[in-house]
């Protein structure tokens, strides 16, 4: 079933919190719902599909349902880490086009700087005792990829710096950007190396905060007064060692965007503006390749000189100045990657970086670890009217 | 240059009704690889790693260990100097046997493991009355 033109995101909300030690984890979430709420013209009765991720306190969605007193018919809590919110429109779009549901509330929220991580309970995962041993954290689980990039393809430090540099660009015109000063490569170079070959400038931030968006049916988006931004195709993977057969030349977004493309009707080239998940600039540039806005092992020459700064290169990246610069809430980018894209769509990014004419973005993500399992989630989105 | 890591605290593996012969073996000092039955038996015959009990390829029942020749060419690298008492090598490598597995390297200066080295597996102790883990040093 093509989702295409079934759904219009007609809320979003970026909470503006980047630390936030006197409020809870679930008022973030509820503040960032109630803000979307707002953005669109509905009220929390309004909604009757809920959906969030592993940041949520309590079991699945349950507790934060009843927290924010929703009366729901349809509820989701899909978990694919930080890509989770970009899936989650997705299966907003079909449970609407299912006729499951008429307005869905999708939440992230987290403090990651106040309050120390806990790992859940449960049944230990049976790849434990065969990687807990070797120390892989997020750093290293992405820096073995770009190793072996760097090895494969000759991409360079200098050239992922460029990915950093683009997207300081972006964040000096955001006040609520965590990093809001410009950085050069020579710069991002100069930092620390925190696990071999990224430097503390090829990561994102660490920050509170959390967002929120309102996917609603067709009849309810043309009812509220906001600009329609539909939902044109959607795609997700999920990709891992898988016994042995690993591959870290590409991401599990080359598997999430075509079908996405497709579903959409369109090709990289008709891409005017990409929120690509940045947790680190690795990252970015792989999605870019696996997407096809470049040949594989091409990333590196594609992101340098510039070519991801709105109104400097080709394809401008990241407008908020992404995980890299703005804002990483419980270390969880998919939500902020769907709002820009929003904001851009509905020409209400920041007029230093707002793309003209924007009538088709594209939100993609990376959830997990890049060296080992991780899901991917891709949408694109379109401006009607 | 940083030192091989000699005295990072490496987590016990913990074991599973599923895998507990692998960290028996793992004991006697032997590295195991997961082998598929063989094609005549419905199978793909193929190793795998982690081992488990039903094939990851091709999803056939029945498959067993098998001692690896603990052979392998290093596949990736990342020496991780932040978010850790002290720096440490890790990576993934190609076994002979053909999958690629997670590891930490040891036995050499950390910054000198380079993708494409050969390496040989070496037992690595944990805790106390716990299994070893396998580990990678220069061939």
């Amino acid at each position: 079933m093509s989702i295409k033109g079934k759904a219009y995101i007609v809320g979003a909300y970026e909470h503006p919190a980047r630390h936030a030690p006197d409020k809870s984890t679930p008022q973030l979430h509820a503040e960032s719902a109630l803000g979307a709420l707002q953005d669109a013209g509905l009220s929390r009765d309004d909604v009757d599909g809920y959906f969030c991720a592993g940041d949520a306190p309590g079991f699945g969605a349950l507790s934060m349902a009843d927290y924010m007193g929703l009366k729901l018919r349809h509820i989701d809590s899909t978990e694919t880490g930080g890509s989770s919110y970009i899936v989650h429109v997705a299966h907003a779009a079909e449970a609407i086009a299912a006729g499951r549901c008429s307005v869905a509330l999708i939440t992230l929220a987290g403090r990651p700087r106040s309050e120390p991580f806990r790992r859940g309970g449960g049944v230990a995962p049976p790849e434990a005792d065969f990687e807990t041993p070797y120390g892989g954290q997020t750093s290293n689980l992405y820096g073995m990829c770009a190793a072996r990039h760097m090895y494969e393809f000759g991409t360079t430090s200098e050239q992922m710096a460029w990915i950093k540099v683009a997207a300081s660009h972006h964040a000096q015109y955001n006040p609520h950007a965590m990093l809001q000063n410009v950085v050069t490569v020579e710069e991002v170079l100069a930092s620390p190396i925190i696990s071999t070959p990224l430097h503390r400038l090829d990561c994102c931030v660490v920050s509170d905060g959390g967002g929120a968006l309102i996917v609603a049916a067709p009849e309810i988006a043309r009812s509220l007064k906001r600009p329609l931004v539909g939902v044109m195709g959607a795609g997700e993977a999920v990709k891992g060692p898988r016994g042995g057969e690993l591959d870290l030349t590409f991401s599990a977004a080359a598997w999430s965007g075509p079908p996405a493309f497709e579903m959409a009707g369109v090709t990289p080239a008709d891409i005017k503006y990409a929120s690509i998940y940045d947790s680190f600039t690795i990252t970015v540039l792989m999605q870019l390749e696996d997407l096809g806005f470049c040949k594989k092992g091409e990333g590196g020459r594609f992101v340098a000189d510039g070519n991801l700064i709105s109104g400097v290169g080709k394809l401008p990246f990241n407008t908020d100045g992404g995980g890299l610069c703005n804002n990483h809430p419980a270390n969880r980018g998919g939500i902020t990657k769907v709002i820009e894209a929003v904001r851009q769509l509905r020409g209400e990014a920041h007029p230093q970086v707002q793309v003209p004419n924007c009538d088709i973005a594209l939100a993609t993500g990376i959830g997990g670890a890049l060296g080992a399992r991780h899901g991917a989630g891709t949408v694109i989105l379109e401006r009607e009217g | 240059m940083a030192e091989p890591s000699t005295t990072r605290k490496v987590p016990a593996p913990q074991g599973n009704p599923e895998t507990g012969s692998f960290w028996d073996a793992a004991r006697q000092g032997r590295f195991m690889v997961g082998r598929c039955v063989s094609t005549d038996k419905g199978g793909c015959g193929k190793a795998h790693y982690y081992p488990r009990s039903i094939c990851p390829f091709c999803f056939a029942p029945g498959a067993t260990l098998e001692q690896a020749s603990g052979k392998a060419v290093i596949y990736t690298v990342s020496v991780t100097y932040r978010g850790a008492p002290e720096p440490y090598a890790i990576g993934y490598v190609e076994l002979e046997e053909g999958p690629r597995i997670m590891t930490n390297f040891t036995g050499a200066a950390l910054e000198s493991f380079r993708i494409g080295d050969p390496v040989k597996v070496v037992f690595i102790p944990t805790e106390p009355d716990a299994p070893p883990v396998p580990m990678f040093a220069p061939a």
